[in-house]
């Protein structure tokens, strides 16, 4: 298969799938975009094996490894501003303090993240070929920095987002359930 | 750095196309090398000095 066939088969993927998805959110059944999307990964995957021109080469690499660099630097910045924008304009407002912290979160992920696959690759390219029982030992460390990480950020974003420090508004009154940072809303309990 | 890939290439009548496709990368790629705004790894350098018959320090100028 040649690369441009192999890009039309690419385009009609992403359409199907951007329909499935939409489909999926409208009926709220999330597991057909799940399946839509597992789908669509496993027939590129299959269809990208029939290619036979080079889809990518060592400038294509060069280039998007400068091109992550920006989004991670873009995106940083960004979010940080939008983050300090959002709590000095809406300190009292509990849904803006919950996207502001998300996008804090998010940051700190993506870095921790970058930072963690970057040492990865560079100690994979270090150490070459040696037996598994050297590999094991040498990924050993890596693989607990990131059971570690995981549950980090697991346990922080169930208790982040489970709702545990929240106004609560029940019988027509804002209840305090745990201890919320926010002040009582003003907006009336209905 | 310079570099005679657009030379030798016309001398053993290769496109761009057919050069891209022995050494494995891109047209898109030689294009860049043969305008001088690229600059090739070490195996790619080797392997378009195998594909035109010469060696990397004629191919290269620094």
């Amino acid at each position: 298969m040649t690369l441009k066939k192999f890009t039309s088969y690419r385009m009609l993927a992403v359409i199907l799938l951007s329909a499935a998805v939409s489909a999926a959110i409208v009926q709220q059944n999330y597991l057909l975009a799940l399946v839509a999307m597992a789908v669509a990964m496993i027939a590129l995957y299959l269809l990208r094996q029939r290619v036979t021109d080079v889809i990518a080469d060592e400038r294509d690499y060069a280039i998007a490894g400068q091109a992550s660099r920006y989004t991670i630097t873009v995106f940083s910045l960004a979010s940080v501003a939008v983050m300090f924008v959002i709590l000095s304009a809406q300190s009292d407002n509990q849904t803006a303090e919950t996207i502001a912290y998300l996008l804090a979160y998010l940051v700190c992920a993506l870095m921790l993240l970058n930072s963690f696959i970057f040492r990865f690759l560079s100690l994979r390219a270090k150490i070459g070929r040696i037996s598994l029982k050297e590999k094991i030992k040498a990924y050993l460390p890596y693989f607990l920095i990131a059971l570690i990480l995981s549950a980090i950020i697991i346990i922080g974003g169930l208790r982040f987002f489970s709702g545990e420090d929240a106004w609560i508004c029940a019988d027509g009154a804002w209840v305090r359930h745990g201890q919320p940072s926010a002040p009582q809303p003003s907006a009336p309990c209905q | 750095m310079t570099n005679k890939i657009k030379e030798l290439r016309a001398r053993y009548g290769f496109t761009q196309e057919e050069l891209a496709k022995k050494v494995g990368v891109r047209r898109e790629t030689i294009l860049f090398l043969e305008a001088g705004k690229y600059n090739p790894s070490l195996k790619l350098a080797h392997d378009i000095a195998i594909a035109l018959e010469t060696t990397v320090d004629e191919l290269f100028q620094f």
